[in-house]
């Protein structure tokens, strides 16, 4: 990690996406105190990580959550209500979830255990929620339990930070995103912004021959082709200067691709490129 | 609340483990407890033993008589067997549960929430030395409910006494595989180590009992100075017993400071 400087406050749901091996995972075990930066620090509601009390109320949800084999998932429930006290949204989140208390975790498919792993983080509504890739194996149903629980959680005014590659996942539940690319931060702000600076093609076709200089020099176009009366015009963030420019013509048709976070992601992604 | 979670749960996801060595170690006493009477009343064992050279009565307890009930199992058993055993078993307990655990993510997991290391440390630990004790226990208790079937004349105080040694060697090697497994975090590397140490201990005493230049070896084996007394036949050296206990306490102390500063693995 290289001078990454990020915050979650209460009530908001972070997502951190970025591709493989960008320190996703690193970032969030820092955050927790289980590796150390070499330099700068993670806190907790102002408190070091490295204190056990500060992580009082964390919830932590690993890629790979591990579960103990051998025990039926009441009894690893019932453990870790030992090892944390009485868990006030167990009932609720095994409810929710559709986790069967009587099964033997090595029975479990990945998706149910994962369940489990995601009852163990949550069932004692912790105030700060760390899930690295938490809709792992998770059918779509569930998924969208997962991700209304979350944002049931952030209503309470827990602070959740969440990866994942499902990026339309992030996109619908996120408030905010960070991406990470090679250990730094090269993006953090609203979801919607980052959706918003993605390259994208506009498709007009005219009335007329296609009029290709109105719109090649145009703030945000990076490239125009034209065919007969159409342009197809590749730009990157708002396209309201395109429709301005476009009143002034006589436009048969319009048509744009949607601004997801994925194309703003892989747009951001090829900007860090070049 | 537990007040020992980490315990109880070390010990439950071992129970099966030893309650299989519990019972094998229970079968194997047994058959050396029956053997007795025979090797008893026939003193060409004793005779063969002593026209064997040093090197060879070295590797089975030395100078005991196997006519005698302590003699015998002191050469049968508390020479080699049970020592290894115990020790091994404390070693493999102490490499999965630290090593292996913070090998998968289990370490990381429980110590994200206001758990310290430090406590699962100890309580492993702690785990590590009710581990030691099962063969060590089994064996005693075999030797309780069998001993007075053949006359064994192994008294309690001395079956204490050898037990207790024989528990403390254990848990040495278990802290030296809970030593390892904190500063590695890995489950195979502290089992090498620890395995390894038991191999060099019982080499150095066997080779410092036979040349004088492994003198210096012989010196550092746990084995010399706990196994090689013979406590079943002489008693417990007690000096040694406390000074083992203290090395394994100073080895969990530093164990519990390294995992407390390095990063964990999974």
């Amino acid at each position: 990690m290289n001078g990454v400087s990020l915050s979650v406050d209460r009530g908001e749901i972070v997502g951190l996406i970025g591709a493989n091996g960008s320190g996703k995972t690193t970032t969030m075990r820092m955050l927790l105190g289980l590796i150390r930066p070499t330099a700068g620090s993670a806190r907790i509601a102002g408190g070091d990580v490295a204190r056990a009390a500060v992580r009082d109320g964390v919830g932590y949800l690993p890629d790979d959550p591990p579960l103990d084999e051998r025990w039926t998932v009441g009894e690893q429930l019932d453990w870790w209500e030992s090892v944390r006290g009485p868990a006030r949204r167990r009932a609720d989140i095994e409810g929710v979830l559709g986790v069967e208390s009587n099964k033997r975790i090595s029975e479990l498919s990945r998706g149910n255990r994962q369940k489990v792993a995601i009852t163990l983080t949550l069932m004692h509504d912790p105030r700060l929620i760390v899930m690295d890739e938490p809709a792992t194996g998770l059918d779509p149903l569930v998924r969208r339990e997962l991700w209304a629980a979350l944002r049931a959680a952030a209503d309470r005014g827990a602070a959740v930070f969440v990866s994942s590659h499902v990026l339309g996942d992030i996109e619908h539940v996120c408030d905010r995103v960070v991406v990470l690319r090679e250990g730094r931060a090269v993006f953090d702000g609203p979801v919607d912004e980052l959706a918003r600076s993605s390259r994208r093609i506009v498709s007009i076709e005219f009335g007329h021959a296609a009029p290709r200089a109105a719109f090649a020099g145009l703030p945000g176009v990076v490239g125009v082709l034209a065919d007969n009366s159409r342009l197809d015009i590749e730009v990157v963030g708002p396209i309201d200067v395109l429709v301005k420019a476009a009143a002034d013509f006589e436009v048969v048709d319009f048509s744009t691709s949607q601004a997801t976070l994925e194309s703003g992601f892989v747009t951001l992604n090829e900007e860090v490129d070049r | 609340m537990s007040r020992a979670p980490f315990l109880t749960r070390a010990l439950r996801l071992r129970i099966r483990s030893l309650v299989g060595w519990g019972t094998g170690t229970v079968a194997f006493v047994s058959m050396m407890v029956a053997v007795f009477p025979v090797v008893r009343d026939d003193s060409s064992f004793d005779e063969l033993l002593a026209e064997y050279p040093e090197p060879i009565r070295a590797l089975i307890g030395g100078d005991v008589s196997l006519s005698s009930g302590p003699g015998f199992m002191s050469a049968e058993l508390y020479s080699l067997m049970l020592p290894v055993l115990t020790a091994l078993l404390a070693a493999n307990a102490a490499a999965a549960l630290l090593g292996g655990e913070d090998e998968r993510g289990w370490l990381s997991f429980v110590v994200s929430g206001p758990t310290t290391r430090t406590r699962i440390v100890v309580e492993t630990a702690t785990a590590v030395a009710l581990v030691a004790a099962v063969p060590v226990v089994a064996a005693a208790l075999t030797v309780v409910v069998g001993g007075p079937m053949v006359d064994l004349g192994l008294g309690a105080g001395r079956l204490v006494e050898v037990s207790v040694v024989m528990w403390v060697f254990g848990v040495l090697f278990g802290a030296a595989a809970l030593l390892v497994a904190a500063a590695a975090g890995r489950r195979s590397t502290a089992i090498g180590a620890a395995a390894g140490l038991v191999v060099f201990a019982y080499a150095a005493e066997i080779v410092g009992s036979i040349a004088s230049w492994g003198r210096p070896l012989q010196a550092l084996s746990p084995f010399h100075h706990l196994v090689a007394t013979q406590p079943a036949v002489l008693g417990a050296p007690w000096l040694a017993v406390v000074t083992t206990l203290a090395v394994a306490a100073a080895m969990t102390v530093v164990a519990a400071l390294l995992v407390e500063r390095r990063d964990l693995v999974g």
